[in-house]
């Protein structure tokens, strides 16, 4: 998992400045929720994960489906959908459902995002990325950093500093 | 001498780290002289040597150490510049150095040879002819140095030997001890670590090889971030479990080849694992060596003879635990050796060998490391130890007599209890053993106390291997599986449906479980969690019933079904999921699964806040102060009179018929459990509407002043944990201590103790009261509800009260007055009831006043707290009784000191 960065260039997703010596290109690892196409800066993922047993923490935050056994360090494993207020039908207690993991975010403590299905990874041209639109449906545009417009559909670049933020309003624990 | 010991290996360890560091930094400095922070640190190395040295009373080493501390301060102070002399000079310091230490480490002392002590003139003279040097000549310390060099031989000799250093260092050992071999005494100076214990021991004549000592000082120790091991732990944790679902695989495979691979593979998986959990262990002879010391100092001091043997100092613990027990067994130490063992005098008396045996052992047994400390001394007598316990309002006498006599030793880990009939230095000033126990409980671990009368103490301490793992009694709840720790658990109960109909009670929507006579509120775990509800209510299969402890208050959480009990490896919740008070943390079961640990505090906290109160639209704010949670029992009176009372007070709630009242001489009584029982009807002493004429009454049953009596109501509603907030005016009467809104009605706080003394005024006297004149009381507590209550018992006693709604009220009030005794409430805004007791304390006018603090939570940390600020008793709010006696017991005290 580390070799990402060894093998790969690096690509500093936080503002529009993409530091490369080749081609001004950035690599996003890709994944489907619904109908949706996401990507979020290679450097941001850890490694994915093919179907992780998910335990349910009741009383958690809705985003959150409940936390998983990575190797033995546990996760808190949030709904890429719910996280991002994707209005999408979630199919509510239907059973198991079976998600992927995208384990990102801080080395320390890393999450796991679920998502439907995993996507190739992508090199885009940097020139290609733009700013998001003042709207994508239904999709809370603190979590978008980016869009990129891709020939059939449309690449929403993801924040991961927003979406693994744990929220502040809830009190903590006295 | 272990203590010493210790401290030396210590600093062996500490400066051989720094020195390596040192060689370094040294030639680090020759590429930037001008780096402050560089000559700091090195300073500081040799600053730390010469110190240690100097109270071990290495000579040698602390000379060397100071003159080239010396040279240091004035490279640190612009005084002299660094050039390649100085640094020769300083790196030969610190070879010597290496050599002093490599031979203290083999030999424990210095060694003896006139190099050193030759070097340590030469240092000094460098030392003195750069400041020379410096101070004259300024920036050319360099030149200068070198031309004073010449006229000066020593100085000269050093700076010849330079290049001689560098080359040694670089080239290999073997040619360097060939030098040496031929050398003169004036190139031994500069040698480099390694040969100089050498040379040493040559001198010294006996036959010791170089080479431990050499690798020594390097190789045998590797520091490692204790960070490292643990990921270390989990990796191999989860490798186990990796293995396991391998065997699985390779058994149903069934193929020989196979499962012989996995076989081997889980071998040696199984051995690194132990190995890596080795990691993290230390013996507990790091903690048994200090003790030799202290056990001799104590004995001095309380003039006994003890001898100390210490066995299984190589029993290994987790080094965490090894560090937070040591605090505890000095002080049980010091409590055998103070109490236990008796003077020489008495021993021969009682046919004893004059000098005492105190053993301290260590063993592993059962997964748990076991340490006892065993004394051959007085031992300890229960009935004393009762006949104490009621002295100090501790238990009662019926209490005291209904105790075993293990029981009754385990009471000197009460809070407050010393048997010591003076203070000494050494022990007896009742902040000790209680201390102790919460200690070790803090670790997962127990203590018990065995001692028979003028044989012996033994006490004995069982602590778990680990931190990181503790014992768990693994629960299911809608099929998913919650660990609760094991220190909070108190008994499983299993009810049968027969018995369930029979023995569960339920109010409103709350549950109550009749254990042995006491009200249990029962919680169910899926409420809590908020789960949904399934459709059978798993009524036809009974009930279990997990009997838990949360910060001294007892509740019954309902599960679907209790699993193992296991060791588990608790792990933390992530930032999205810390703020659930429920969850104490995650842990990893067998099958790789997570399961929750649920935090029993939390819990029941939540249930309080939970789905009940909020559906039906609960106003009663829940505060952040926890001091004033309370379980509340919530009854009618006819159709729209509602009253609370907190359940605490209850002894127990019944039913009963319409035609099972009586009257006897005007009053109302019920023949209950044997005896005639008075029953209290709340309108002869409340403006309310009167009971209506019913079939069945419910009777809440007290038990108070070894007296029962029984309020009869209509209905018992609910009960709910809840946050008290009272109003107080509206309503503010006797017999009511305010009101609030729950559930969307007003609801009043019944004062239970003054209805009960309106009724029958006699039946709370006791010998309540020591004083004639009525002692005057400051009462000091910032919830209504309490402050009305309190006043109210307190002034029924007799005493004369003043309130305070704060800790800062009753300072300015306290100022102001004079009283007799002070009961204040810890948790308390602007000023709390430990900073109201340090400032009385530090600056009242009447310093020694009685101060009793009351709590409505009795937890252990608190009341510590508490006796360290100055407050002399702790008391429950709700308790009446006890706090009467207390108060009670403290003025007498006082008027006895007075007296005398």
């Amino acid at each position: 998992m580390n070799q990402n960065n060894d093998t790969l260039p690096a690509v500093d997703n936080r503002g529009n400045v993409v530091e490369m010596a080749m081609a001004d290109t950035a690599q996003f690892v890709t994944f489907y929720y619904d109908k949706h196409f996401f990507g979020l800066p290679i450097d941001d993922v850890i490694e994915i994960n093919r179907a992780l047993d998910v335990t349910p923490v009741p009383m958690a935050p809705r985003y959150v489906s409940g936390v998983v056994n990575l190797r033995g360090q546990i996760l808190t494993a949030i709904n890429l959908a719910r996280r991002i207020g994707l209005l999408c039908k979630i199919k509510e207690g239907t059973g198991k459902r079976e998600f992927n993991n995208v384990i990102m975010g801080d080395r320390e403590e890393p999450v796991s995002l679920l998502v439907e299905r995993i996507g190739d990874v992508m090199s885009i041209p940097t020139e290609k990325i733009e700013p998001p639109p003042d709207m994508i449906e239904g999709i809370d545009l603190k979590y978008v950093d980016q869009v990129c417009k891709l020939d059939s559909k449309l690449l929403i670049i993801l924040n991961s500093k927003a979406l693994e933020k744990a929220e502040e309003s809830k009190k903590n624990k006295s | 001498m272990g203590m010493e010991d210790d401290i030396l290996k210590d600093f062996l360890a500490e400066s051989k780290d720094n020195l390596e560091l040192l060689d370094q930094q040294f030639v680090e400095l020759e590429q930037d002289p001008e780096n402050e922070e560089l000559i700091k640190s090195i300073f500081r190395t040799i600053h730390t040597i010469k110190g240690t040295s100097g109270f071990f009373g290495f000579t040698t080493l602390e000379g060397i150490a100071h003159f080239a501390e010396d040279i240091l301060s004035k490279l640190r102070d612009g005084i002299i510049k660094v050039n390649e002399e100085i640094t020769t000079m300083l790196l030969q310091s610190v070879d010597y150095i290496k050599a002093i230490l490599s031979e203290l480490e083999s030999t424990g002392k210095e060694p003896v040879d006139t190099d050193y002590l030759d070097f340590i003139v030469d240092l000094r003279n460098f030392s003195e002819k750069i400041t020379k040097s410096g101070v004259a000549k300024g920036q050319q310390p360099e030149t200068e140095a070198k031309e004073t060099g010449e006229g000066q031989t020593d100085a000269g000799t050093t700076t010849d030997q330079e290049p001689a250093v560098d080359e040694e260092k670089k080239e290999a050992k073997p040619e360097a001890a060939e030098k040496q071999a031929q050398d003169k005494k004036k190139e031994k100076k500069p040698v480099p670590l390694k040969e100089t214990p050498k040379t040493a021991a040559k001198k010294k004549g006996p036959a010791r090889k170089t080479s431990p000592a050499a690798t020594h000082l390097t190789e045998s120790h590797v520091r490692i971030d204790v960070h490292l091991l643990d990921q270390l732990m989990t990796l191999a944790g989860e490798l186990v479990l990796s293995r396991n679902r391998l065997t699985q695989l390779a058994n149903q495979l069934n193929d020989p080849e196979f499962l012989t691979a996995n076989q081997r593979m889980s071998l040696v998986v199984t051995e690194l694992q132990e190995q890596i959990m080795k990691t993290r262990m230390q013996p507990i002879g790091n903690v048994f060596n200090k003790f030799p010391r202290i056990v001799r100092d104590l004995a001095k001091t309380a003039e006994k003879k003890v001898q100390l043997r210490i066995e299984g100092a190589e029993t290994e613990l987790d080094r965490s635990i090894i560090e937070s027990i040591k605090d505890p067994l000095t002080h049980m130490v010091r409590n055998s050796i103070d109490h236990g063992i008796e003077a020489p005098d008495i021993r021969v008396q009682k046919e004893k060998p004059p000098v005492g045996t105190l053993t301290m052992k260590a063993y592993h047994e059962g997964g748990q490391v076991i340490i006892e400390i065993v004394d051959d001394g007085a031992g300890i007598d229960p009935d004393k130890l009762r006949q104490k316990a009621i002295e100090k309002g501790i238990i009662t006498e019926e209490q005291a007599e209904a105790l075993t006599d293990r029981e009754a030793l385990m009471l000197i880990f009460q809070p407050g209890f010393s048997t010591a009939e003076k203070v000494t230095n050494i022990s007896g000033r009742g902040v000790g053993m209680d201390v102790v126990k919460t200690n070790i409980e803090k670790l997962g671990g127990t203590v018990e106390l065995m001692s028979e009368v003028g044989v012996g103490t033994t006490i004995k301490i069982k602590i778990p291997l680990t931190l990181a793992i503790i014992p768990a009694l693994i629960v299911t709840s809608q099929d998913q599986r919650y660990a609760i720790p094991q220190v909070n658990l108190v008994e499983l109960v299993h009810l049968n449906p027969k018995l369930m109909e029979r023995d569960v009670q339920k109010i409103g929507n709350s549950e109550f479980y009749r254990l042995r006579g006491e009200i249990l509120p029962l919680i169910r775990l899926r409420n809590v969690l908020r789960l949904e509800e399934e459709e059978h209510d798993g009524t036809g299969e009974g009930m279990n019933i997990v009997v838990l402890n949360a910060g001294g208050n007892l509740f019954g959480l309902v599960v679907d079904s209790i699993s193992d009990s296991e060791e588990i490896v608790v792990k933390p919740l992530g930032s999205h999921l810390k703020h659930i008070p429920t969850f104490a943390g995650t842990t990893l079961m067998g099958d790789g699964r997570v399961a929750l640990i649920l935090d029993v505090v939390g819990i029941t906290s939540s249930a309080a806040a939970g789905d009940d109160a909020m559906k039906h639209g609960t106003v009663v704010s829940t505060k952040g102060m926890e001091d004033d949670h309370q379980f509340l029992l919530l009854c009618t009176i006819g159709q729209d009179e509602y009253f609370a009372l907190p359940l605490a007070l209850v002894n127990r709630l019944d039913k009963i018929k319409a035609t099972d009242l009586e009257f006897v001489g005007g009053k109302e009584v019920i023949q209950y459990r044997g005896h005639s029982m008075p029953v209290i009807r709340l309108e002869n002493y409340l403006p309310i509407s009167p009971l209506p004429e019913q079939e069945e009454y419910h009777l809440i049953v007290f038990h108070m002043n070894h007296k029962d009596v029984a309020f009869l109501v209509s209905q018992i509603d609910d009960s709910l944990d809840l946050a008290i907030d009272v109003e107080e005016g509206t309503f503010k009467q006797e017999g009511i201590l305010g009101s609030a809104i729950i559930k969307d009605r007003t609801t009043l706080f019944l004062d239970v103790y003054q209805i009960i003394s309106l009724h029958d005024p006699d039946f709370f006297t006791q010998e309540d009261l020591y004083a004639e004149t009525p002692a005057r009381v400051l009462l000091a507590e910032d919830s209504t509800f309490y402050r009305n209550m309190l006043s109210s018992y307190l002034t029924g006693a007799g005493y004369d009260v003043v309130l305070a709604e704060d800790g800062q009220k009753a300072w300015e009030i306290y100022q102001s007055d004079h009283f007799d005794l002070i009961i204040t409430d810890i948790e308390m805004p602007k000023m709390n009831g430990f900073e109201l007791t340090r400032k009385i304390r530090d600056e009242g006018n009447n310093k020694d006043i009685p101060i009793i603090a009351v709590t409505s939570l009795s937890g252990e940390e608190n009341r510590q707290r508490g006796l360290e600020a100055g407050i002399n008793d702790y008391q429950s709010k709700l308790d009446r009784d006890r706090v009467l006696r207390a108060a009670n017991n403290l003025l007498r005290e006082k008027a006895l000191d007075t007296a005398a």
